[in-house]
């Protein structure tokens, strides 16, 4: 069974938890309010094995760090809400210049990334495991949202084809998942 | 996390995910994870720390080739503290 089907349950306790939560946010009780998140019951164990040795598979890279490209890209706005709205992630180039990337998201501390951006955008370490032969390559670009996205179904029902579609364009056979 | 981990395991790409907050990351249940004792902002690694970057990749990528089903999990241990 996919996580789709599984929404049709969910999305009535969402819906109940959005009235409880809502009018606790603007009082700064966001503890309170997401104490009582519902959280998303999964049922089914997708798993998939290489059918070649990673030093010859083609990685791609995910990450909630909420990097977009100064000046090129839309910036993410703000935190995820509570409605429909769809998740939306941005395709970075494994070789941008750095000096352009900016990070949208607030719900973290920028600080490590600062000092050393491969503390949550691993892109030397990983050109360093292409280089030494440990995987066979990277992907053209790594795929960035935001994170904290309290309503799942616009995740699951549209974000996550579309990040399958852009992986699958890049032909990558395996992904490292980096949240923030 | 974790749902992306098991969309995109679910049409045939491998996964794994680093987690530096189990009990969130395990609740949806993703297809292998690598739990580190690191800092949200750094999951990967402390800045500059060239090895620890390094081992966090590579026990990802240890796990996706080498995990034997749905559910695995690479947990740092205490020594690591």
């Amino acid at each position: 069974m996919s996580d789709a089907a599984q929404l049709d349950d969910w999305q009535p306790k969402f819906e109940s938890w959005v009235e409880f939560a809502k009018p606790l946010l603007p009082q700064g009780k966001a503890r309170e309010a997401f104490a009582e998140y519902p959280w998303f019951t999964t049922v089914g164990d997708p798993f998939v094995t290489l059918s070649k040795p990673a030093s010859e598979c083609r990685f791609g890279l995910v990450t909630t760090g909420g990097y977009s490209i100064d000046g090129e890209q839309e910036p993410f706005t703000g935190l995820p809400t509570f409605g429909d709205e769809v998740p939306e992630f941005r395709k970075i180039p494994t070789d941008v210049d750095r000096s352009k990337l900016v990070i949208n998201h607030h719900g973290y501390d920028h600080k490590y990334a600062k000092e050393d951006i491969n503390a949550n955008l691993p892109f030397d370490r990983l050109n360093e495991l292409v280089d030494e032969g440990v995987i066979g390559s990277l992907s053209n670009e790594t795929l960035v949202l935001m994170g904290l996205q309290p309503n799942v179904a616009p995740l699951i029902n549209e974000t996550i084809p579309e990040i399958l579609a852009a992986f699958k364009a890049d032909d990558v056979e395996a992904a490292l998942l980096v949240p923030s | 996390m974790s749902l992306i981990a098991r969309g995109l395991e679910a049409e045939g790409i491998a996964t794994a995910l680093v987690s530096v907050m189990p009990p969130l990351s395990s609740s949806a249940r993703p297809p292998r994870q690598v739990i580190r004792r690191l800092n949200i902002g750094a999951t990967v690694g402390r800045p500059h720390d060239l090895e620890g970057q390094r081992e966090t990749l590579k026990r990802m990528i240890s796990l996706i080739e080498n995990a034997e089903g749905h559910g695995a999990v690479d947990k740092d241990s205490k020594r690591n503290e």
